[in-house]
């Protein structure tokens, strides 16, 4: 896992947190250190997965209605290899694993309802072991932020 | 939707691979002028259709657990929940939604007596939650990172 953030490295994050797009010469300033540092840290930080500037988009403004969501119950077949299909299906944002019942947690945004009936019905429970679904859709999303992913283990689409 | 051109596409793919990019290496690399990416990049923040984030692994921050929390929340009391919830620095999503329970919330902690704490403070103070469930997550097979939404309300 190599070694955890010292006091600078969470120094930077926290700056980062509040504009991702500060300058290394700003974050240098505030922080007392030197100008090489900052970029050497965060470089480094990122090679390491621990933290990543990025650019994020607007799920409404790439053109979703709406977000949905369904609960996987997985019957014959182990849950893992059910749950690395449904990453695949166009539209799913995320996957998740749970303890217990339901097995799978699955987030997807859908353009109108013929695409959630893509994703619910054409996709989703045609998968071998998906003994049953439920699905639900959010009215109004109050917060929605990705601020923490297991980085280099989580998939992302391209 | 947004409309977007190639250029608002290609300062968007630059700034995803590496969002610390200076708008004048993104200019250097598209063959366009520092102001125009500089513009481009404003007209797309001004619309609420990009932010620039910063994700960091919850495991190298000490953060061990993490789970869905449904709520089942009387009408009078949706508002005020929603609203607590999503105030809290460990909740990345909050959501009414339709189903069984009618607010759906992602959070993370150090350890699950933390998150319950968090969650039984709310509880206690919101009134008019009926059932609660939390959902531990054991893994993460997918979560494009890139995708988000950025609240209408705020500004």
């Amino acid at each position: 896992m190599g070694k955890s953030p010292d006091k600078i490295d969470l120094q930077i994050i926290e700056t980062l947190r509040l504009d991702g797009r500060t300058p290394n010469k700003s974050i240098a300033k505030r922080l007392n250190v030197s100008e090489t540092t900052i970029a050497s840290r965060i470089r480094a930080m990122t090679e390491r997965n621990v933290m990543r500037v990025t650019l994020q988009r607007d799920i409404y403004s790439l053109g979703y209605e709406f977000q949905g969501f369904l609960d996987l119950y997985v019957a014959g077949r182990d849950v893992d290899e059910v749950a690395r299909e449904v990453c695949d299906i166009e539209g799913v944002l995320a996957v998740a694993i749970y303890l217990g019942s339901p097995d799978i947690f699955v987030s997807f945004g859908a353009c109108g309802r013929e695409d959630l009936s893509r994703i619910i019905d054409d996709e989703v429970a045609k998968i071998r072991g998906v003994q049953r679904l439920e699905s639900y859709v959010a009215l109004e999303i109050r917060k929605f932020q990705s601020s923490y992913v297991a980085l280099g283990k989580s998939r992302v689409a391209d | 939707m947004l409309r977007t051109d190639e250029i608002d596409e290609q300062i968007m793919q630059l700034l995803r691979d590496d969002g610390r990019l200076s708008n004048r290496e993104v200019a250097r690399r598209l063959e366009i002028s520092e102001g125009t990416v500089r513009q481009r990049l404003k007209k797309l923040e001004d619309a609420n259709a990009i932010r620039m984030g910063l994700v960091v692994d919850p495991v190298r921050m000490g953060i061990g657990f993490a789970a869905q929390v449904m709520l089942s929340v009387e009408p009078a009391s949706l508002e005020r929940a929603l609203d607590a919830f999503s105030k809290l620095p460990d909740v990345h999503y909050v959501a009414s939604t339709t189903g069984p329970f009618n607010v759906l919330v992602s959070m993370t902690a150090v350890d699950m007596p933390t998150l319950g704490r968090l969650v039984d403070a709310q509880v206690q103070s919101i009134k008019g939650i009926h059932r609660i469930e939390v959902r531990p997550m054991i893994s993460t097979p997918k979560h494009d990172y890139h995708l988000i939404a950025i609240s209408r309300k705020k500004r």
